[in-house]
């Protein structure tokens, strides 16, 4: 295992042609349900998830402590392509959002900015950091973006970049907390906010990526399959989860 | 005009006929399709305040081919509520959920009825203050 694949709570290849989406960290096994059958596409690397808005697709899991943050280290990183901006609507990336009562994190395209975001949560809904990837700017749709966000607990800011580029960050306004909103990839939990387009190679890190580990993942702008995660930066050559490419220690995924 | 309560009540009276139709067409659809039926939210834009808004019956997501009118679940021609229901398939298995959506006093609130794996089941609850 590589110094950067132990740092991933979960990571999910998306690569599946419909139904269950399989945590490639076999340990935390944060397998999602697919809502509405999401379908697949050409991904970034291999095969991607396909979110069609008008259908509300998204995929889920329940809250559970592996995939709750708070007041932590974390960073999330995925691509994205997005087949259309949704009018009147933000399109959620992935979240743990009820959009009523429970909410730890939203990551999403605005519509009102044209611009993803990483907002985390406090107490009652309260903002805790919110960071605007102001810098890059503005999305287009049919093109893939590596985008990386999360939060420092240390520094006390949201941070968010695009293509490995340079982070915009937000400061910390309250303490960021966790609750029993669902994971979800593609919407939040209501469902709403639903996502149109493709999302692959997603992952959970309670933990702050080193500027190496960030350009190891954009890759130029191929990305990286969970099995070059493992073998490397710094990694051994035993393999660990599951990969687009076959079966890795008992685990298969289509 | 006609309270949050007297709303939810008649919304949830109106559920509960609905909703035996629908246990027993999704039962139906399964064993023949091997998965439950999703129904695209309808009428697509949520009734406020108990009015009355037309239903839609074509609706249907795009990769299905039974749209509402094929459920033949007797709707009626309109409704004060906007019905969805969800299909899931995860790691424990298939299930469904049916949620309720009603505007008042431009608050939204959402109800919601599951069956099966995966499905929720919730009391009213305010998800879009207005």
């Amino acid at each position: 295992m590589s110094t950067l694949s132990n740092k991933f709570t979960s990571f999910w290849e998306l690569g599946e042609a419909s139904g269950t989406r399989v945590d490639a960290v076999v340990a935390s096994a944060n397998d999602l349900t697919d809502n509405n059958t999401v379908t697949q596409a050409t991904g970034k690397v291999g095969n991607a998830a396909q979110f069609t808005l008008a259908n509300s697709e998204y995929l889920s899991r329940a809250s559970n402590s592996s995939l709750q943050t708070g007041d932590i280290d974390q960073t999330f990183c995925a691509w994205v392509y997005m087949d259309s901006t949704a009018a009147g609507m933000n399109m959620i990336i992935l979240a743990k959002n009820d959009n009523a009562v429970f909410v730890d994190y939203s990551w999403f395209w605005r519509q009102s900015t044209n611009r993803f975001q990483f907002n985390i949560y406090g107490t009652g809904i309260a903002l805790a950091a919110s960071a605007s990837a102001d810098t890059f700017g503005a999305p287009s749709t049919a093109t893939w973006y590596f985008v990386v966000a999360g939060f420092d607990s240390v520094n006390n800011q949201a941070f968010i970049s695009v293509n490995n580029g340079a982070e915009n960050t937000g400061a910390q306004a309250v303490a960021p907390i966790t609750t029993s909103a669902a994971f979800t990839i593609g919407a939040n939990a209501e469902p709403s906010a639903f996502w149109d387009g493709r999302i692959d190679q997603v992952g959970l890190a309670k933990a702050l990526l080193t500027a190496d580990e960030k350009t190891f993942l954009y890759n130029g702008g191929a990305g990286r399959s969970w099995a070059e995660i493992v073998t490397g930066p710094g990694g051994s050559s035993i393999l660990r989860g599951p990969t687009k490419s076959g079966l890795i220690e008992g685990r298969l995924i289509g | 005009m006609a309270t949050l309560a007297e709303i939810r009540n008649a919304v949830d009276a109106q559920l509960a006929v609905i909703w035996t139709k629908v246990q027993t067409w999704e039962a139906n659809y399964l064993a023949v399709h091997g998965g439950y039926w999703q129904g695209i939210i309808n009428p697509s834009v949520i009734p406020a305040d108990n009015n009355e808004v037309a239903l839609n019956l074509a609706r249907r997501p795009t990769d299905q081919i039974e749209d509402w009118a094929a459920a033949n679940l007797t709707l009626p021609a309109t409704l004060p509520m906007a019905f969805q229901i969800d299909v899931h398939n995860g790691p424990s298995g298939r299930g469904y959920t049916g949620t309720v959506y009603v505007k008042v006093l431009g608050n939204t609130y959402m109800r919601k009825q599951g069956v099966g794996a995966h499905s929720t089941t919730a009391a009213w609850l305010l998800v879009r203050p207005a």
